[in-house]
């Protein structure tokens, strides 16, 4: 069975590696025909990215729908292995892959001159393993394959403005300011500050438990009438989990931040329109702009501007 | 009977809103035969899933027999689910490899003369069937579950097909040391040359077992009067049928006094009748409810 499982995955992933050569040799092309230059590697780069996030999506909505289309979904049924063992062995393979492409994407990435671990990148490889687990607590939502799609993407935004939400939260609570003035730049240098980013790993992942442990739990009575009755059966465990990680990863960010909380005082605060730019970000466009930098580790700089 | 090689005990079975199976109770013991009839939507197939592992019951419980673990249960449903594109020869190595089956008798397949190198998707409905019984007779199984699949074959296929269910059923060495035969168990509509073979007749209705009789005793049991005369109420009349002055009477249960009591001619009647019968009947009793 699990034999099975691996030969499947890796002929989607070399479809998917070759389909994703040739759009980027199309793309690449296009791009120089029409601008007149290569295109930059770090646009290639970024380009890959959004092709892995759709790779993940389709390896996590994927793991029976080969099975459905080939009539033999009951068949898989019928085998003497226990549905967790079942969802375990669609799991494995299919994580692997997931994995394996990551590793290969961060080497290309960090050979591209980008550091992996600065910038967007630690935002985008939490978003990156999010949305293949998502995809594939949500693989038995519908017959229909798009459906399934569309389902997942939405999925996946809001869980992400979930864990936005605790993280930026953490981060006002962190430096004692309102959450109004935490902008969406603050995934921009998670790495320069480590209890951020940690406690963002963990809201991530207690964020994201919650649709994991719902398909292991209720795959035990699916059956193959209408997904309906299984859909409303995971929904009723799916929700009180996620009240409970929303919970937990809201006590455990406060913990951590409020733990390694420093004085808004010494930070930049810029009371007229133009701000200036010590090398970090704005934290929030309104009625006045407020400027925080980052404590910089190799040149430690604070400053008040009136 | 023999101790039950698998038992169900108030099993309770619903898919969303719906109640199918509700409290339902019966054995089935080694080497025996029994058909399971009823009306569309009346919970037979769900039953044969539930058995085959492939349903989870809501309450109640399923008990195997040390002789019945999961490798040993043969299922073949309507829907002849397999890998459709795949070639015989993968599924029939990949299910001796799950099922950890012995060996497989290409024997039936031969007889079709159905390679390994056709697609499962190229066969006939017929010649799937009989892919798929080889499949789970290699497993060796002490029970078989068959579900509606004997209708939709040729009369060649089918006698093929019943041949190798009664080989089946015919007493082996099991690897517990014990000899024993396997259980068939089959929904069915019709009977046909079959007629003759189950040991044991299941009609379902309301969720549960209305009927479980061996098929003489349901033959004596139900008697069909026919003719334009109206019967006398005290005669129990499960369904009856009317043609314009023409009236089927379905007598049931039927008792050896009623001939003397009423000058009316009472019929045996075939099994398939009978079932239908039956079935008639719980229609009009669900009309008049």
């Amino acid at each position: 069975m699990s034999r099975k499982e691996w030969l499947e995955v890796g002929k989607q992933s070399l479809i998917f590696l070759l389909a994703m050569a040739a759009m980027n040799l199309l793309q690449v092309g296009l791009a120089g025909l029409l601008e007149g230059t290569p295109l930059p590697m770090e646009k290639i780069i970024i380009l890959m990215g959004l092709w892995l996030l759709v790779f993940a999506m389709f390896l996590g909505l994927s793991p029976f729908a080969m099975d459905s289309k080939q009539r033999g979904l009951e068949y898989l049924l019928t085998l003497p292995i226990s549905r967790r063992r079942l969802l375990s062995i669609k799991l494995l393979p299919r994580l692997a892959a997931v994995v394996l492409f990551y590793l290969a994407f961060v080497l290309l990435y960090s050979l591209s001159g980008q550091s992996p671990f600065a910038g967007g990148s630690a935002f985008f490889s939490l978003a990156y393993f999010a949305l293949f687990f998502i995809s594939f607590s949500l693989s038995l939502y519908h017959e229909n394959f798009v459906v399934q799609f569309f389902m997942a993407a939405i999925a996946w935004c809001g869980y992400l403005a979930l864990c936005l939400f605790v993280v930026q939260l953490g981060f006002s609570w962190k430096f004692a300011m309102p959450p109004s003035w935490v902008g969406v730049g603050v995934w921009h240098d998670l790495s320069y500050d480590i209890s951020t980013l940690l406690s963002a790993i963990g809201v991530f992942l207690l964020l994201l438990a919650p649709f994991v442990a719902s398909i292991f739990l209720v795959f035990k009575k699916f059956d193959l009438k209408p997904a309906r009755a299984f859909n409303r059966r995971q929904l009723r465990l799916f929700v009180p989990l996620l009240l409970a990680a929303l919970a937990l990863s809201l006590g455990a960010t406060y913990f951590v931040q409020k733990s390694t909380a420093q004085d808004i005082s010494h930070s930049i605060v810029s009371k007229g329109r133009s701000t200036e730019n010590v090398g970090s970000h704005h934290l929030r466009q309104g009625t006045g702009t407020m400027g925080y930098a980052f404590p910089d580790l190799r040149k430690l700089k604070f400053k008040i501007l009136n | 009977m023999s101790q039950p090689i698998i038992e169900v005990r108030d099993l309770s079975f619903g898919y969303s809103q719906k109640k199918v199976l509700s409290g339902l109770s019966v054995s089935f013991a080694a080497g025996e035969w029994a058909v399971i009839a009823g009306r569309n939507g009346v919970g037979k197939s769900t039953l044969l899933r539930v058995l085959a592992g492939v349903l989870l019951p809501d309450s109640g419980t399923v008990i195997r027999s040390a002789e019945t673990p999961p490798q040993k249960i043969g299922f073949i449903s309507d829907r002849l689910s397999l890998f459709e594109e795949w070639a015989v020869g993968r599924a029939i190595d990949f299910h001796c490899r799950v099922f950890a089956a012995g060996g497989f008798d290409d024997r039936l397949l031969r007889r079709l003369g159905v390679g390994g190198r056709a697609r499962i998707r190229d066969l006939s409905a017929g010649e799937r069937a009989i892919l798929h019984l080889s499949l789970v007779l290699s497993q060796k199984p002490s029970l078989l579950l068959v579900d509606e699949v004997l209708h939709m074959l040729d009369p060649y296929i089918r006698e093929l097909f019943v041949e190798a269910l009664i080989e089946a059923m015919a007493p082996s060495p099991r690897e517990s040391g014990t000899t024993q035969g396997a259980a068939v168990i089959t929904v069915n509509h019709t009977f046909g040359e079959i007629e003759r073979l189950p040991d044991r007749v299941l009609v379902m209705e309301d969720g549960t077992f209305a009927i479980d009789e061996t098929p003489e005793a349901l033959r004596g049991r139900m008697k069909k009067v026919v003719g334009r005369q109206s019967l006398p109420d005290s005669l129990p009349c499960r369904f009856k049928r009317t043609e314009g002055d023409y009236k089927e009477h379905y007598i049931y249960p039927f008792r050896e006094e009623m001939r003397e009591g009423h000058a009316l001619e009472f019929q045996d009647i075939a099994l398939s009748e009978i079932i239908k019968a039956f079935i008639g009947g719980g229609y009009e009793q669900k009309r008049m409810a």
